[in-house]
């Protein structure tokens, strides 16, 4: 089953991914020369990617303020899968919030080491965008 | 179904003859309270059989008890009202006098001028359904329009005051519609 | 997939975590200056919305031997966090280190000992004599990030405790949510006490402190406070006819406030205690009228041969909502406090009554009769769509807010018998029952914060 939705979801992402129609974020794009299309379609570098997400929003608690808050944080992780440095890049101003989400990273430490061919990214760092969001009934 | 507020020991456990409620208060609305039990609604029943008339000579001819006293005294809805002034009943919400009221506005005017008009207190009462400060209003307006009533039959006004309980001291606690019908009343407290 | 599905996607099941993290992974990946693409991620809403917390007994330094104090501060501080329902509290049958044997300050007991029963916060702290007081040094402890998240020393009599505890959940929830906690406050209500008179009484939220106001064997209604805690306004029927009362709570003594225009119906303490908003029944019609203390009317506000009442002030003082049958049927309306229009705010529903606005001024809960019962509504201060709290077979009625804004008290009657609950707003969550017991509790108001 979830072999089955990791192919369909590759399937899409590659489909969107050709469309260029980026649905978030800034920075210098995602793209080309870098091996990043490469990244992109790589079971390995997505199932790593994932799990360490779901890991971090598992790890992460947080009740109040309102649902714009968005804290942007870089973390590093090491070949062990420690996270070795966390950074505020953009706070909420909600120390509140800023302090939850430098919890969830830390709490989720160790890491599943990352594969080997993408260790040097992972270290340099992850640049992660917490939003609140609205409260949904998982409370 | 019968739901009794706690704290209330005379309704408790006791099982009232619904039938024998409407009865009396439908055909007998003139008697105050015929709420509590069986024995009280067959009195009621009996009390009016007579020539309405003569209830002020059944009543007393002095000053009667205001329904709040009646609850401190564990008596109200429970024991016969000595009020010679029958009390008129309204529909649900509302704070018209009904048309077959009017024979009991008219018998309580008829009471109070061969009494010599003593003060009179005019309490509204509202039946539990509403929020607690919107039966205060409406009670008020009970209250003012049995005041009103009784003035243009002829009672001086400043003899009549008001006072509104709102739902607060209902005559029967149970959770039916006999029920709310016998709280939303005018009750008549002769003051001296 | 567009965006805005996304969107949308984000709120559900494990499933759509999965695809967010996909279409997340597609564009995540951006040069860095090294030349290595910098990898990217967004995580929209955390994983869990309480906080795991252990609650460690607070270390004796002399003046505590039989730890009894410590119990009194663990129970009102347990009692008051699991109302916040923003922490899930560690059983102490997990806990490791033994709190009279270990250090309460940084540095002086090991943090493994909760990070390994996966505390993400800690309180610890400890009772001692300082100049004749008793003293509670207590601290909170982030053991994610092995530091202090806060510190606190509160010097008071031994009958300060429960204050102490309920001073320090507030601040806890400060550092931890953002938004300080509304538990340094008390609720005024309605109860017959197990008897058959409603009296007034004032208790704490976690039910503690329980203090009579009234003892009169008649009928006290619509307790109503102003900014001042300690300042406490209701309507009672004690001398025969209704009146208001102003009653200061710290030393007993009492105003009476009658109207020399009519019957009072209810009453409410501005916030800054100065004036007072009083429906007055005269010759039928109750209309809402600004006093001051005396009783004296200020101002008319709403002019009306129909019901107004139940007024309620906005937090600024500025604003009141109240209830009027003036278009038919019971509605919410809103008017300033200066005299200015009056503004219908409910349209749905034909029973609409007992409004309170939100602390921020943004929302009014109230009262609406469902058949023979009544359910707890939100509405906007703009009008709109009104939000149904309360679903249950209990009638729920006489919303109050708390001083912060992100609960409501109100009362659940069921079987003739009533009591009042704790609900969440933002989730409508029914948090916990307040009062327990057979008598009639109702009409509860929130207090502002005892500590300004």
């Amino acid at each position: 089953m979830r072999q089955r939705l990791l192919a369909e979801h590759l399937a899409e992402a590659q489909r969107t991914a050709r469309s260029g129609t980026p649905l978030e974020g800034k920075g210098t794009g995602a793209g080309e020369g870098s091996g990043s299309a490469g990244i992109q379609s790589d079971p390995e570098f997505i199932y790593y990617y994932r799990t360490i997400k779901e890991r971090i929003k598992q790890s992460w608690t947080f009740y109040g303020g309102n649902s714009e808050l968005t804290t942007v944080v870089l973390f590093s992780i090491d070949e062990n899968g420690n996270v070795t440095s966390t950074r505020i890049v953009k706070s909420s101003h909600d120390l509140a919030f800023d302090n939850s989400v430098v919890r969830a990273i830390r709490s989720a430490s160790p890491l599943p080491p990352p594969p080997e061919k993408y260790r040097a990214q992972f270290s340099q760092g992850v640049e992660a965008v917490f939003k609140l969001g609205e409260l949904s009934s998982q409370s | 179904m019968i739901q009794v507020r706690r704290g209330r020991g005379g309704w408790r456990n006791k099982k009232v003859n619904s039938a024998a409620l409407i009865f009396a208060f439908l055909a007998f609305a003139l008697v105050p309270s015929g709420c509590s039990s069986k024995k009280n609604a067959a009195q009621a029943g009996a009390a009016s059989s007579g020539a309405p008339s003569t209830l002020g000579e059944q009543g007393l001819t002095g000053p009667s008890s205001s329904s709040l006293a009646q609850f401190q005294r564990g008596t109200l809805g429970r024991s016969r009202d000595t009020s010679p002034l029958a009390d008129i009943h309204f529909d649900f919400d509302d704070y018209t006098v009904r048309p077959q009221d009017s024979e009991i506005l008219r018998r309580n005017a008829q009471w109070l001028e061969a009494h010599g008009n003593p003060r009179v207190q005019i309490e509204g009462h509202c039946d539990e359904r509403g929020s607690e400060e919107y039966n205060i209003a409406l009670g008020a307006k009970r209250a003012q329009a049995a005041k009103d009533y009784l003035v243009t039959l002829g009672v001086p006004a400043d003899r009549l005051s008001t006072i509104s309980y709102g739902k607060e001291l209902p005559l029967c606690t149970e959770h039916t519609e006999e029920c709310y019908a016998l709280n939303r009343r005018a009750h008549f407290v002769v003051l001296q | 997939m567009k965006p805005k599905l996304l969107g949308t996607l984000r709120r559900r099941g494990p499933v759509n975590v999965f695809l967010v993290a996909l279409a997340a992974t597609i564009f995540s990946v951006a040069l860095a200056a090294s030349g290595l693409a910098q990898i990217k991620m967004e995580i929209v809403g955390p994983g869990s919305r309480q906080f795991q917390i252990a609650i460690s007994a607070l270390k004796d330094l002399g003046a505590d031997p039989n730890h009894a104090i410590s119990d009194d501060f663990v129970w009102v501080l347990r009692r008051d966090l699991t109302l916040s329902s923003f922490f899930k509290i560690i059983s102490p049958e997990a806990y490791i280190e033994d709190p009279q044997q270990s250090g309460y300050k940084l540095g002086e007991f090991n943090f493994d000992d909760w990070s390994s029963i996966n505390a993400e916060f800690l309180v610890k702290g400890a009772v001692y004599q300082d100049q004749g007081k008793l003293a509670l040094e207590v601290y909170l402890y982030d053991v994610v990030q092995r530091r202090q998240a806060l510190g606190k020393r509160y010097l008071g009599s031994r009958d300060k405790v429960a204050e102490m505890a309920r001073r320090f959940a507030d601040a806890i929830l400060e550092v931890t949510t953002g938004q300080r906690g509304p538990f340094d406050s008390k609720i005024a209500l309605v109860s017959t006490g197990g008897g058959r008179f409603k009296e007034i009484f004032t208790m704490s939220v976690d039910g503690r402190d329980i203090y009579r106001v009234t003892n009169n064997n008649t009928i006290n209604l619509f307790p109503s406070f102003g900014r001042d805690p300690n300042e406490l306004l209701y309507t009672s029927y004690k001398s025969g006819f209704p009146a208001l009362y102003l009653v200061d709570l710290a030393h007993g003594r009492e105003i009476e406030i009658r109207s020399r225009d009519g019957e009072i119906v209810d009453g409410a303490l501005s916030p800054d205690g100065r004036t007072i908003a009083a429906s007055i029944a005269q010759s039928g019609a109750t209309n809402i009228y600004l006093l001051d203390r005396s009783g004296t009317i200020l101002r008319t506000l709403t002019h009306t041969n129909s019901i107004n009442v139940g007024p309620a002030f906005s937090a600024d003082g500025q604003m009141i909502a109240f209830t009027s049958d003036r278009a038919g049927t019971p509605q919410i309306y809103l008017t300033s406090v200066n005299g200015g229009p009056v503004r219908r705010l409910t349209y749905r529903g034909d029973y609409n009554t007992t409004p309170a606005i939100s602390p921020k001024g943004d929302r009014v809960a109230y009262q609406s009769r469902n058949g023979n019962k009544f359910d707890i509504y939100l509405i906007s201060i703009k009008g709109g769509e009104p939000t149904r709290l309360t679903n249950d077979d209990a009638s729920n009625q006489h919303p109050s807010w708390s001083p912060d804004g992100r609960y409501i008290v109100y009362s659940a009657t069921r079987n003739g018998s009533s009591r009042l609950y704790l609900m969440l707003v933002e989730t409508g969550k029914i948090v916990s029952a307040l009062t327990e017991g057979n008598s009639y509790d109702s009409s509860p108001t929130w207090s502002w914060w005892l500590a300004q």
